[in-house]
C-alpha cells in the first residue's frame, strides 16, 4: 500500500452512476466510483462483468447511456478519445506494425505538434523507463510478447497522462514473465507518480499490485476497498468466494445477552459472536477463509469452536497443502502451511482430525 | 517395398513432368514466338531470316501506330488513378460503416465483374452517344468516353483487393492511434493508409493491365477518331500479321512485366517490414 495515496483529497476520476448497454445487455449498471489521485486502483471482476467497458468508458470510445465521467472535476462524458489526458494500454497490445519501436514511442508527441528536441529526449526517457534501450530501430515483429508489452507501456507513458489505463495487460505472457512484468509495473509506477487504473480477473494479480480494488459482477461494483480488507473482510458471498476460497456457513441466531449473540451453525456446533444487532431467529451467512483454520489431530483445547472432521482429499501445491474434509455431513476446505519438509506425516487422506477456529476469524456477510 | 514419396517426389513422375511442359509450351510458346519474330529479317512471319531490329524502327516511325500507344498509355495512367481511389474509397466505405442498403451496394459493386464485356461495352456506347460525348471533342478530351468506360469496369476490382487487405486490419490499432491523441486524419494517414499500401499496389497494378489491354469495351466507346492500342494493332493484324505488330506487341509486353516487378518489389518490401514474410 502506497502511502503517498490521498483518498481524502477530490478524486481524479469521479463515476457518477454510470450505465452501458448493448441492445439488452446491461454491460455497465449504475457504477460510482472514485478514484483518488496517485492511486494504483484495480478492476477486478469475472469475464463479462464489464470491466472492458467502463474503461473504454473512460478511455473515450464508448459512450454512457446515463451518467457522467468527470476527469480533475472536469466532465469528460462528450470529450473525443484524443483530448482526454488519459492513455490506455491495450490488451492486444496494439503497437503499430509498420513503426520502429522508436516511432511507436514517439508517435504520440507526433501527432500533436510536440517539438523534435522534446520528443528525442522524452523518448529516450520512456524507453529507458520501460529497459528498451537498444532496441529503437527493431520492428514489432522483432519482439517478444513482453517486449511488445513494453513499447506499449512507454507509448502511453511518455504522453504523461493524468491516468493509464492498463486493460488486463498481463493476461497473454506466462506466468514467469507476468510476475516480473507485476513487479515492473509497482516499480514504474513509483518512479512516474502517474495513476494507474488496471483490470484484471486474475484476483492474486490485483491483491499483489493494487492498493485500492472494485470488484464487480454483471456490471455492477459490489465493494471497494484495500486488499487486505477485501481479503479479511468481504462483504458478499460473491466477494468472499470470488478473492480467495471460502467456507461458508449458515447461521441462526439462537440467543443474545449481554453483548454477544449465540449462532448456531448448522451441523457445526454454536459460537458467541460479539453484539450484532440482530434479533432472535435471525439467518446469518458466516465465511471462514481455508488457511484460518488450526487442523490437529489432537482435539485443539483453546479454539472457540472445534470439529472432528475427515480427511477425504489433499492437493499438494509446495508452499502450501489445500485439505478437502467432510465433517458433520458437508465438505469444508483448510489451507495447511508446509513450514517443516515433508508436512505433517499424520495427514493423509481418510485420517480423522480436528478443526479449530477463532470467532474473530470469523465473517459475517451482507447477504 | 517401394520408398515413402515426399510431396516434391512426385514431380519426379515422368507424366506430371510432361503434363508441366505442356502447360508452359501453351502458354507462353506462342509468346516466346511473337517475341522473337519480332526481330526477324523478313516480312513473312514464317522462317528466320536472320536477326534485325528494323522493326522496332519502322514501329517508331509508325504515327499512328505510336499515337494509339500515347492514347493508351494516358488512358491507363489516368484510369489506374482514378480506379484507385475510387475503389479504395468503397473499400473504406463497405468496410468502415453500416448503413442501409449495404448488401445491395456490396451486389452492385460486384456486377461490372460480371457484367459480360460486350454487354457493358454497348451500354456505355449508348449512354455516351445519349450524352453526345462520342466525338467532335479534341483531344486530350475525345479520350474521355474511354477512360469512364475503363473506370467503370477497374474500380470494383480494386476495391475487391482493398477490401480483403482490409478485413485483416486490427481496430484496436485505430483506437490506440485515438488514444495517442491523433485526430481521425491523422489516424487515416498515419495507421490505416501505410496498413492498405499492399493493397492499393495490388490493386492499382491490376487496373494498369485492365485497361491496357482492354479491347471490347474500348472498341465501342472509342469515337471515330480516337484509336488505342489494341484497337490499332487489331485493325493492323487484319491485313497480316506483320513483323511490325510482333515489335509493337513486344514493347507493350515488355511495359507490362516492368510494372509488375516494380509492383511485386514495393509489395514484398512491406510485407517483410511487417514480418509476414520472412
Ligand atoms: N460492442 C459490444 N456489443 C455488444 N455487446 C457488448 C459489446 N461490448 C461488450 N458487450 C457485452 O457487454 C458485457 C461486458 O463486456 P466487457 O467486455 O466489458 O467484459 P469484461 O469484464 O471486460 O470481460 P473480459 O474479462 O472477458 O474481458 C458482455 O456481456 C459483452 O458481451
Ligand atoms: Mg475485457
Amino acid at each position: 500500500m502506497s502511502p503517498r495515496v490521498d483518498v481524502s483529497g477530490p478524486p481524479l476520476v469521479r463515476i457518477e452512476g454510470v450505465t452501458r448497454r448493448f441492445g439488452p445487455v446491461v454491460a455497465v449498471d449504475r457504477v460510482s466510483l472514485d478514484i483518488p489521485e496517485n492511486a494504483f486502483y484495480a478492476l477486478l471482476g469475472p469475464s463479462g462483468c464489464g470491466k472492458t467497458t467502463l474503461l473504454r468508458m473512460i478511455a473515450g470510445f464508448e459512450q454512457p447511456d446515463e451518467g457522467r465521467i468527470l476527469l480533475d472535476g472536469e466532465d469528460m462524458t462528450r470529450v473525443p478519445p484524443n483530448r482526454r489526458p488519459v492513455n490506455m494500454v491495450f490488451q492486444s497490445y496494439a503497437v503499430f506494425p509498420h513503426m520502429t519501436v522508436w516511432k511507436n514511442v514517439a508517435y504520440g508527441l507526433e501527432v500533436t505538434g510536440v517539438p523534435q528536441g522534446e520528443i528525442r529526449r522524452r523518448v529516450e526517457e520512456a524507453l529507458a523507463l520501460v529497459r528498451l534501450e537498444g532496441m529503437e530501430a527493431r520492428r514489432p515483429h522483432q519482439l517478444s510478447g513482453g517486449q511488445k508489452q513494453r513499447v506499449a507501456l512507454a507509448r502511453a507513458l511518455v504522453k504523461r497522462p493524468r491516468l493509464l489505463l492498463l486493460d488486463e495487460p498481463l493476461s497473454a505472457l506466462d506466468r514467469k514473465l507476468r510476475e516480473d512484468m507485476q513487479m515492473e509495473l509497482v516499480r514504474l509506477r513509483h518512479e512516474v507518480g502517474i495513476t494507474f487504473l488496471l483490470v484484471t480477473h486474475d484476483q492474486d494479480e490485483a491483491l499483489s499490485m493494487a492498493d485500492r480494488i472494485a470488484v464487480m459482477n454483471a456490471g455492477r461494483v459490489l465493494q471497494v476497498a484495500d486488499p487486505r480488507t477485501l481479503y479479511e473482510q468481504p462483504r458478499t458471498r460473491f466477494v468472499a468466494e470470488f478473492i480467495g476460497t471460502a467456507n461458508l456457513f449458515e447461521g441462526r441466531v439462537v440467543a443474545r445477552c449481554d453483548g454477544t449473540v449465540r449462532v448456531r451453525m448448522e451441523d457445526l456446533g454454536e459460537v458467541r459472536l460479539p453484539a450484532e444487532s440482530v434479533g432472535n431467529g435471525t439467518h446469518l451467512r458466516l465465511a471462514l477463509r481455508p488457511e484460518k483454520w488450526r487442523v490437529d489431530p489432537e482435539r485443539p483445547p483453546a479454539a472457540d469452536l472445534a470439529v472432528a472432521a475427515r480427511l477425504v482429499e489433499m492437493a499438494y501445491h509446495g508452499d502450501t497443502s489445500r485439505l478437502h474434509l467432510e465433517a458433520g455431513g458437508r465438505r469444508l476446505v483448510a489451507v495447511v502451511h508446509n513450514a517443516r519438509r515433508g508436512g505433517d506425516p499424520r495427514l493423509v487422506p481418510g485420517a480423522r482430525v480436528w478443526l479449530g477456529l477463532a470467532v474473530a476469524d470469523l465473517v459475517v456477510l451482507e447477504d | 517395398m517401394r520408398a515413402e514419396r515426399g510431396p516434391l517426389d512426385y514431380a519426379r513422375r515422368w507424366w506430371l513432368r510432361a503434363w508441366l511442359a505442356a502447360t508452359f509450351l501453351f502458354l507462353y510458346a506462342p509468346i516466346v514466338i511473337l517475341v522473337v519474330f519480332s526481330f526477324n529479317d523478313s516480312r513473312r512471319n514464317i522462317v528466320w531470316r536472320g536477326f534485325t531490329t528494323k522493326y522496332y524502327l519502322e514501329a517508331w516511325h509508325n504515327d499512328s501506330l505510336i499515337e494509339a500507344f500515347t492514347n493508351s498509355l494516358v488512358i491507363a495512367v489516368a484510369s489506374t488513378l482514378l480506379s484507385t481511389v475510387l475503389g479504395a474509397l468503397l473499400a473504406l466505405a463497405l468496410w468502415r460503416f453500416r448503413f442501409p442498403g449495404k448488401a445491395a451496394v456490396e451486389g452492385a459493386n460486384a456486377l461490372p465483374i460480371v457484367i459480360p464485356e460486350i454487354c457493358m461495352g454497348v451500354a456505355l456506347l449508348v449512354f455516351f452517344s445519349r450524352l453526345d460525348l462520342m466525338g467532335g471533342m479534341g483531344w486530350p478530351w475525345s479520350l474521355l468516353p474511354v477512360l469512364i468506360g475503363h473506370v467503370t469496369f477497374s474500380f470494383p476490382f480494386v476495391a475487391v483487393v482493398v477490401r480483403a487487405r482490409l478485413e485483416g486490419f486490427d481496430r484496436s490499432l485505430e483506437e490506440a492511434s485515438r488514444d495517442l491523441g491523433a485526430g481521425e486524419w491523422q489516424t487515416f494517414r498515419r495507421i490505416l493508409v501505410p496498413y492498405m499500401r499492399p493493397g492499393l499496389v495490388a490493386g492499382a497494378l491490376l487496373a494498369m493491365t485492365l485497361s491496357l489491354d482492354d479491347f471490347v469495351i474500348t472498341f465501342f466507346t472509342s469515337g471515330p477518331d480516337t484509336i488505342t492500342f489494341p484497337v490499332k494493332i487489331y485493325s493492323m493484324v487484319r491485313f497480316g500479321a506483320t513483323p511490325e505488330v510482333n515489335a509493337a506487341s513486344t514493347v507493350l509486353i515488355a511495359v507490362t512485366v516492368l510494372l509488375t516487378v516494380i509492383a511485386m518489389n514495393l509489395q514484398r518490401r512491406s510485407s517483410a517490414r511487417e514480418g509476414m514474410l520472412p
